[in-house]
């Protein structure tokens, strides 16, 4: 079952940048690209780097940490052998960012490092 | 629990200190070290008395050990204690303590000591032997005006050079017909001297010594011709003689050094003997590295494994002798009959390189001012190479990095990702790689520090032949380079990465490239670019470094590394305030506060009310400074206030890499300006100024652009020389590679030719660049960008 969630305002995350937000808790990277809004769990596959601060090209966030890169479309590491980052489905809808929080309940292990981190 | 052997070490010197490492490695809790040294100090490189000496390196860089080191590895360190008696019988030795210590095996690593010829006059004050760190430090504390050094070979031109660099005028006699007759050959010799002549150093040869004069103390030296030489101090460097004092007087046998076999074995049960003490074969030996190899043959022998052995110095050579680097191997004249030599000699550039044929094989080798074919060379004259083989190195028509090493399969190559040579040439074979850059994607190797990278293309070579080329692409995808990118932004007037992309497809596809898509763009429109936040790094969105935990490192400009009370107070109060997990001393004279939350951070910097220190990206860092004049009873030149001003100079400009800067105030060089990127050191009468040093992932002894009489002229050729760097440079590419690259000529009859104006238009083309900076902190009060600063956003 869908559970479509507001996150944030398209405006708030800046062309070809990403930002955080939080869902049920839990950390997520929102990127604004030139094909559309993306969304992965905020902690790099590689050693937990926040992606949300990463450079963006295409549909590619390289983690500002080490410059692991990540496919935004499939979560797919391209530059090293890791496992997926989580990707969640996002529409924007009236200005505002939707992104399916469903898929959180999937992925909590992956999402929640990050966030007991810096809590 | 079975008994530990005990083992006894006479000599803390290089072989001395190697023995204690590779015993306490390989014997593990088997063995009980008990360690003689006779120097005060704890063991340390020998080798590099004359980086010490020229204050290149400190104490701590010739590794001097502490007590508490050996303490922490169980080691019995007698220090300051000599041997003076030994019993062979019952297996005891006594030294100047008086306290008689037991072994099961003994070996004497006690070294050698200078060769002092009876020269008239030779007690007299002022007359020196250039061996422990002790005489270092009396030279030093001398501070003579005027100095000879008797002898030209190895030691007597680092001695020579370590006092030029403190101020001394040197004379370096020496006795034969040119230096270093035991490894060069009369051109090379000769090309030796006048490089040498260059570093102010004056060198005669065919000068024998008569007497030293003076009164009680040294005044000067007469030459058998009668010629008098002035002088205040005298450095006697004409050769070494192995030290045997314990051994003499018992039952070991000692000739000219102690006699071993080819396994270290005296003729004594239980005592070895390594090092210069040795004699083997009648053969002595004054290099370290025969010395280390003794070592490892004689760890072997007492730990039972006897399968090594030593079969006599193949008399290889390779060093740096006052910076200028040499090797030499075999047969370095190709005298005897039947010899033919290969010869490509420069005088200009003072490059030498030379191989000995014998019936057709590779002999003998030098190499003098480029040294880049030196393992090749040596190895050639090691195995009795055929001539063709290395002729092309010779002549210089092929280049030393294409050709290949020999490395067991088994040979670590890369120690970050620990991948070795079998599993590159795999990996190679498997996937039918010709690129080195696949080649370290695919094996990691060179992926980290990247330092073994040459030696990976090596391999590549070496396994498919033919290595496709590759440049030094900004883009990669695109197959770009810097220069690439600066015509089409120069030519097409392009303005922003955007634009740059829009027309070559940089920086599209994948985001590597776009930090160095930025400062091109930037610096070929003088600060006068379309800025775009996106194109730039994290730590250039929010002017600060992120840290392995996603917080943030805040490095305030201090300039000159000067502040005061009331900036301390304000970094201790943000560091509380905000939390942060550290507050640290960098290696630049700086405060880091560490852990900094990013929303935080606009807080922090109206806090502080001091501006960026740009310790986070590729820029102008900071000047590192000693006390000069101001306040050191050393001090030459206010070095202080240069670099200060300095700072102001070039604060806030971004470079192709980061630049850091130091000035001294005299050749003590306590800012370390010859390891920095660019530095300037006061010396008697104006400034030295060095570029393209580094003291980091590597190390690089700056090379010395120009000498000048006034910090005006001084400061002007630093910011000729970073302008140049600025237009020049690769992104990522540091000054030290720089320098190399481009020459340290070319760059001179650049920055130093005053008439033709270019370095005006460099300083002015800077200044324009810099008009158009600000302290990027105070972002804090007029965002770039949406939520630039925002840990999250949202609801």
């Amino acid at each position: 079952m869908s559970a479509w969630t507001e996150v944030c305002r398209a405006e708030d995350i800046p062309f070809l940048e990403g930002r955080r937000v939080s869902v049920d808790g839990f950390h997520v990277a929102v990127f604004h690209t030139e094909e559309g809004f993306f969304a992965v769990g905020d902690v790099c596959p590689h050693m937990g780097g926040p992606l949300s601060d990463g450079d963006v090209a295409a549909t590619t966030v390289s983690c500002p940490l080490h410059a692991r890169k990540i496919e935004l479309k499939t979560g797919e590491v391209t530059n090293d052998d890791l496992s997926r980052a989580p990707i969640f489905p996002v529409e924007v809808e009236n200005g505002s960012v939707l992104l399916d929080a469903s898929f959180i309940e999937a992925f909590v292990p992956a999402c929640r490092v990050r966030d007991e981190e810096v809590a | 629990m079975a008994k530990k052997m005990r083992i006894t070490v006479v000599g803390n010197g290089n072989a001395g200190a190697a023995l204690v490492d590779s015993l306490l490695t390989k014997g593990e809790d088997g063995i009980a070290v008990t360690l003689y040294g006779d120097e005060e100090i704890g063991a340390y490189d020998r080798i590099r008395l004359s980086e010490y000496m020229a204050g290149e390196i400190g104490l701590e860089g010739i590794g001097t050990r502490s007590n508490e080191w050996y303490a922490e590895n169980g080691v019995n360190f007698r220090r300051g204690v000599r041997v003076e008696e030994i019993d062979t019988t019952s297996r005891q030795t006594k030294g100047t303590d008086g306290v008689w210590v037991a072994y099961d095996k003994l070996i004497f690593a006690i070294g050698s000591s200078s060769s002092v010829p009876p020269i008239e006059g030779r007690d007299k004050e002022g007359v020196f032997v250039f061996r422990t760190v002790r005489d270092v430090e009396e030279m030093l504390e001398a501070s003579p005006e005027k100095a000879v050094v008797i002898g030209g070979g190895l030691l007597g031109l680092e001695a020579a050079y370590g006092l030029s660099t403190h101020g001394s005028e040197v004379t370096v006699l020496h006795l034969m017909e040119h230096l270093m007759e035991r490894q060069l050959d009369r051109t090379s010799g000769k090309m030796l001297a006048r490089e040498v002549e260059k570093l102010g150093i004056k060198v005669r040869t065919k000068a024998s010594t008569e007497e030293i004069f003076g009164n009680g103390k040294v005044e000067g030296v007469r030459l058998e011709t009668g010629e008098e030489l002035p002088a205040d101090m005298v450095v006697i460097c004409t050769g070494i003689r192995p030290n045997t004092h314990p051994a003499t007087h018992t039952r070991i046998a000692v000739n000219r050094g102690i006699v071993v076999n080819e396994r270290m074995e005296t003729n004594i049960e239980g005592v070895y003997a390594v090092g210069e003490c040795t004699e083997f074969d009648g053969q002595l030996i004054g290099l370290v590295a025969p010395a280390l190899e003794q070592v490892r043959v004689v760890v072997d022998t007492i730990l039972g494994d006897k399968e090594k052995v030593y079969r006599g110095s193949d008399a290889t050579t390779k060093l740096k002798v006052a910076g200028i680097g040499l090797v030499s191997a075999g047969d370095a004249y190709g005298d005897d009959e039947g010899c033919d030599e290969i010869v490509s000699s420069n005088p200009v550039s003072g490059v030498y390189r030379k191989a000995v044929i014998k019936n057709g094989k590779v002999v003998g080798a030098v190499l003098l001012g480029d040294v880049s074919a030196g393992a090749q060379m040596t190895n050639a004259v090691k195995g009795a190479m055929p001539a063709e083989e290395i002729a092309g190195l010779v002549t210089g028509s092929v280049d030393a990095s294409s050709v290949p090493l020999e490395l067991p399969d088994d040979a670590q190559v890369c120690d970050c990702n620990g991948v070795s040579k079998g599993g590159i040439v795999a990996t190679i074979e498997d996937l039918k790689l010709k690129k080195v850059s696949d080649v370290v994607a695919k094996t990691r190797a060179g992926s980290s520090c990247g330092s073994c990278k040459p030696l990976v293309a090596e391999i590549l070579g070496q396994t498919v032949g033919e290595v496709e080329e590759e440049k030094n692409y900004v883009c990669k995808c695109m197959n770009l380079m810097a220069d690439d990118v600066r015509n089409l932004v120069k030519e097409r007037k392009l303005k922003s990465v955007s634009e740059v992309g829009e027309a070559c497809g940089a920086g599209k596809v994948c985001p590597d490239c776009k930090p160095a898509l930025t400062y091109l763009v930037s610096s070929m429109n003088l600060g006068r670019h379309k800025e775009e936040r996106h194109a730039r790094h994290i730590n250039d969105r929010v002017h600060a470094n992120i840290q392995n935990d996603g917080t943030f490192s805040i490095v305030p400009r201090t300039p000159g590394g000067v502040t005061n009370p009331g900036e301390l107070r304000r970094i201790a109060d943000v560091a509380e305030k905000y939390n942060a997990r550290m507050v640290k001393i960098t290696g630049a004279q700086r405060l880091d506060i560490l852990g900094v939350k990013k929303e935080d951070l606009p807080k922090a910097w109206a806090d502080l009310g001091m501006p960026s220190g740009f310790a986070y990206t590729k820029a102008f860092r900071q000047v590192k400074t000693c006390v000069g004049t101001e306040f050191c009873r050393f001090g030459v030149g206010d070095s202080t206030k240069l670099g200060i001003e300095m700072e102001k100079e070039v604060e806030n400009l971004y470079t192709p890499a980061k630049v850091k800067m130091a000035a001294s105030g005299c050749p003590r060089n306590c800012a370390e300006s010859s390891v920095k990127d660019i530095g300037v050191i006061a010396v008697e009468g104006g400034w030295q100024i060095y570029v393209g040093g580094a003291a980091g992932m590597d190390v690089r002894k700056g090379d010395v652009i120009a000498t000048v009489e006034t910090a005006e002229e001084a400061k002007d050729v630093m910011i000729s020389f970073m302008q140049y760097y600025r237009e020049n440079g690769n992104p990522k590419e540091r000054t030290y590679d720089f320098v190399p690259r481009v020459g340290l000529e070319e760059i001179r009859s650049v920055i130093l030719d005053e008439e033709s104006g270019e370095p005006e238009r460099l300083r002015e083309r800077l200044r324009k660049e810099k008009a158009t900076t600000r302290d990027p902190w105070l972002e804090r009060s007029e965002n770039k960008t949406k939520n630039q600063f925002a840990g999250e956003v949202g609801r």
